[in-house]
């Protein structure tokens, strides 16, 4: 028996399942079906109720054959689900994108610094108008002049946020060459900062961040010279390469950046270095710094591969890391560390200090 | 010798459902063989269970199968035989008078639920 010729190829095959799985002395009406199909407006429905009609003539069959019941309503079943949802893959459904979203996190450091800037009520005129201005831009710095001498922006990244390593830039500029300031060094810092690239860290950052950015400014009573607009253009030209550089850092561009920010390459720990241990239950150590500290983190316990954290820690910044980690920090008795619940200093003297966190 | 009825033909032998009984109707009321399109928007049944229905009356032979040429293709049109015809009409009239008892009975119900009569 051949379908109608109007059937969709779906309705077809599905009455051509249905005559298939019927039982011989009920073919006919499965049959009748088909020919009927070509008069009835909602073709595959009728298929479908076919198809079902087939199951239940093959079920009655096999009612006194458990066994062989229960083989044929799995395979009836798997091909009816296999029907069912086959042709919904060929659909086109749009699809959507659920955004983990957190009130408090943003997708970029720019969207952060830019909320932060308002909140604070930050603008480029007042950043380069008072000496309390914290993120100059180009054209607070070029305008400011004498005024500013050191800028120091202070950026607060929120927790989600985790602060890049070695990576505070620090534009030492010259002597604007325009008066409209296009030039000028101070605006790299949130773009630069912008551009950090978010390194997988396993430490968290809870609480604020202090990142400082400094932009050395031109002194008052100089006038352009040409050589000041030649430092400026190779500050500039040093802005710029640190942007494209935080864009993609790498083991050496990152060196490279960090003596430019006059912070040391990270240290390891040489033969004759004694490297401390801390075995810790807990898996998070938490460590606060009192004083400013360079502090160098690398994840594992033998100061390999590329350092987590490479900076300088602000008196009062917390961070809150994952065993194992291992530990460089320059001024010993500036940082605090909290382990398993007790707290206690890394040493007495301000000294140099490798130390090991990992499980007992 | 008492017959034995088996559970199938005694599923057979129940009452009719008020579906197959607008089925019955619908042939009764019709002038000849309909087609299983005509019968499902008549009742208002789906397809498996019009069909469903129309073969256990084909099986008990209630109903015959003609095949018809309709726009050039075969189309299966059913008819009630004349024992069909007999089980049609007095289906028909138990389910009337199955009716008509119950309607009665609640309506006895009914009045003496509101008048309750004193003993």
């Amino acid at each position: 028996m051949t379908p109608a010729p109007n059937l969709s190829p779906l309705a077809a095959m599905l009455l051509s399942v249905a005559h298939a799985i019927a039982p011989n002395k009920d073919k006919l009406w499965l049959e009748d079906m088909q020919l009927e199909a070509a008069f009835v407006p909602n073709k595959l429905r009728f298929a479908f109720s076919a198809l079902k009609l087939a199951l239940s003539f093959r079920w009655k069959t096999l009612k006194h054959n458990r066994p062989a019941a229960l083989a044929f309503t799995s395979v009836a079943l798997a091909a009816l689900a296999t029907l069912l949802f086959v042709p919904r893959l060929f659909v086109n459904q749009p699809t959507t994108n659920v955004a983990m979203t957190a009130p408090d996190t943003y997708e970029t450091t720019s969207e952060y610094l830019e909320d932060a800037a308002a909140e604070r009520g930050i603008t480029a005129e007042a950043q380069a108008g008072g000496p309390a201005a914290e993120a100059p831009t180009q054209d607070a710095v070029a305008e400011a002049g004498p005024e500013v001498q050191e800028p120091i922006a202070t950026v607060s990244p929120p927790a989600a946020i985790t602060p890049a390593p070695q990576l505070e830039p620090r534009a030492e500029a010259a002597e604007p060459t325009d008066t409209s300031g296009e030039e000028a060094s101070g605006d790299i810092n949130q773009e630069s900062l912008a551009l950090e690239p978010a390194i997988p860290d396993e430490a968290t950052v809870p609480i604020e961040t202090t990142v400082p950015i400094e932009a050395t400014a031109p002194s008052a009573s100089s006038e352009p010279t040409p050589d000041a607009a030649a430092q400026a253009d190779e500050a500039m030209s040093n802005s710029v390469a640190t942007i494209a550089e935080a864009a993609n850092p790498s083991n050496e561009e990152n060196e490279a950046q960090a003596k430019q920010r006059n912070i040391p390459a990270p240290p390891t720990p040489s033969a004759d270095t004694v490297v401390l241990s801390t075995q810790v239950r807990n898996p998070t150590v938490t460590l606060e710094a009192k004083e400013s500290a360079l502090l160098t983190i690398y994840s594992g316990s033998d100061f390999a591969g590329n350092p987590r954290i490479h900076r300088y820690l602000e008196p009062g910044e917390v961070l809150t890391l994952t065993i194992p980690f291992s530990l460089y920090t320059n001024n010993a008795a500036a940082l605090s560390v909290t382990v398993d619940g007790s707290s206690f200093s890394l040493a007495e003297t301000n000294t140099e200090q490798f130390r090991v966190f990992n499980r007992p | 010798v008492t017959p034995q009825i088996s559970k199938r033909n005694a599923k057979r032998t129940r009452v009719p459902s008020e579906q197959q009984l607008l089925l019955l109707e619908t042939f009764l009321q019709s002038d000849g063989p309909t087609h299983g399109y005509d019968l499902m928007k008549a009742t208002d049944l789906g397809p498996g269970t019009l069909y469903g229905v129309l073969k256990r009356y084909f099986d008990d032979g209630y109903l015959k199968r003609t095949t018809e040429i309709v726009q050039g293709r075969n189309r299966i049109s059913y008819e009630l035989t004349e024992r069909g015809l007999h089980y049609a009409k007095r289906a028909l009239l138990e389910a009337e008078y199955e009716r008509a008892v119950n309607n009665e009975h609640r309506a006895a119900v009914d009045i003496v639920t509101k008048d309750p009569v004193e003993p």
